[in-house]
């Protein structure tokens, strides 16, 4: 089954660095969607299907609590599996946040992190860890 | 550098310290090579590097993966695992130049640069690490203190 | 608090920035011209500033090495980048500082094109990279 996933972070260089991640993880993906902060990651919801979201904390416009707490409260997106991806590390308000079924990768991350966090939530089979690269010399 | 697509094989890579010992391995065409190299980049001794590109991070891990494709394996199908880097000083402060860690970051600089990611690693602490890889399973096994375990 | 500093910025060169930073306390001021500055707001149980100034030398390595790219990418790209480096900076030393239960906010990063400051800071970390030098520096109001 090919994923749909959204990446929800206020820092264009994060969010590249995501796609690359989730690109190299050897994933089967669909689309990959992108948005700067909660309340383009809201509307991006309401009009595409999205398998999963990862999704920054501090943002400007919309946080990604406040986006939490929408997708929480809306019957339609209520059950989407959600990976914040966040600098924090106050212990508060990590168990707020795990409160509201989401789990947590802690910036910085070690993209491996990430890949065997996707997998685990989407229930994919664990498969090889590369992809053949463009240009690349090896 | 070792590389092999013989089932029967094991390749072996001993007392890694501040090394890393680097394993990948193609499950369907049965190909995976092992690399020991000792320092991160080749640019400190050009000499030594044009004489035995293997020492370094840099120059050795392209050409392992380089040896594996010849071999018949595909990128998208090699498993990476890793295992060394340690810091075999008594105490860590002392060790100032780190080398088992700089072998590590600019191993996960190159890998990320080309699209790899790590499937599994055992590195850092103060301890020394025994490397074999079963060419007909691609089990990576770790002997640390006489003790084994699988990576 | 300098420790905290240390700690969080040692951290984020080597897991993000995938660079080799040894402390360097007795480094020289960094020159405005040949430097970039960053800061990050922050509010919370204690407020303030994090400014992070790297060398010119480093940023375009920096950014090359975070994208994992092999040419480093166009300015506004890696101005977000630095910005997001100080931002992990700044949010892995406040708990640290201040205490794990602690709970801030950080505004969005700022380039700030020269940094003066009469202030001392409340805290500075000072690197030596391969490819140059970086500061940073903590204001505590």
């Amino acid at each position: 089954m090919a994923l749909n996933i959204l990446i929800v972070d206020d820092s264009a260089a994060m969010r590249s660095i995501i796609q690359k991640t989730l690109h190299i993880s050897g994933l089967e993906l669909e689309n990959v969607y992108q948005a700067k902060n909660g309340a383009e990651a809201l509307q991006m919801l309401e009009e595409n299907w999205v398998d999963l979201a990862l999704v920054d904390i501090n943002m400007p416009v919309m946080d990604g609590e406040t986006l939490i707490n929408h997708v929480r409260e809306n019957p339609d997106l209520a059950d989407l599996p959600i990976v914040v991806v966040s600098t924090e590390s106050s212990e508060a308000r990590i168990t707020q946040l795990r409160a509201k079924d989401v789990e947590f990768i802690h910036k910085p991350f070690a993209p491996e992190t990430l890949r065997e966090t996707v997998f685990q939530l989407t229930g994919v089979e664990n498969g090889t860890s590369t992809l053949s690269g463009g240009n690349f010399d090896f | 550098m070792k590389v092999s697509k013989q089932p029967d094989d094991v390749l072996i890579t001993y007392a890694l310290g501040s090394c890393l010992g680097i394993a990948v391995y193609d499950e369907v065409a049965k190909v995976g090579g092992l690399l020991h190299v000792m320092l991160p980049v080749s640019t400190v001794n050009p000499a030594k590097a044009a004489d035995n590109p293997m020492m370094f991070v840099d120059t050795g891990v392209p050409e392992l993966f380089k040896a594996c494709y010849k071999a018949g394996a595909k990128k998208e199908r090699m498993v990476v695992k890793v295992a060394g880097g340690a810091s075999l000083q008594n105490n860590a402060d002392k060790d100032q130049f780190q080398i088992g860690k700089r072998n590590f970051i600019m191993l996960r600089k190159l890998l990320w640069k080309n699209n790899v990611l790590i499937n599994s690693f055992d590195v850092g602490e103060n301890y020394s690490r025994t490397m074999s890889l079963d060419m007909a399973t691609g089990e990576v096994v770790l002997r640390i203190n006489n003790k084994e375990t699988r990576l | 608090m300098e420790q905290a500093l240390y700690r969080a910025a040692i951290l984020t060169f080597e897991e993000l920035g995938f660079m080799f930073p040894v402390e360097n306390n007795d480094g020289a001021e960094l020159e405005n011209s040949a430097s970039v500055n960053v800061s990050v707001d922050f509010d919370g149980t204690i407020s303030g500033r994090l400014v992070l100034q790297v060398e010119n030398s480093v940023l375009p390595v920096l950014a090359a090495n975070m994208l994992g790219v092999d040419e480093s990418p166009e300015e506004d790209l890696m101005s977000d980048v630095l910005g997001e480096f100080a931002n992990v900076i700044c949010g892995n030393a406040l708990p640290s500082i201040a205490g794990k239960q602690k709970i801030f906010r950080l505004q969005p990063p700022q380039i700030v094109v020269r940094f003066d400051s009469d202030e001392n800071p409340s805290a500075e970390a000072r690197l030596q990279l391969d490819e140059g030098r970086a500061n940073v520096r903590l204001y505590v109001n």
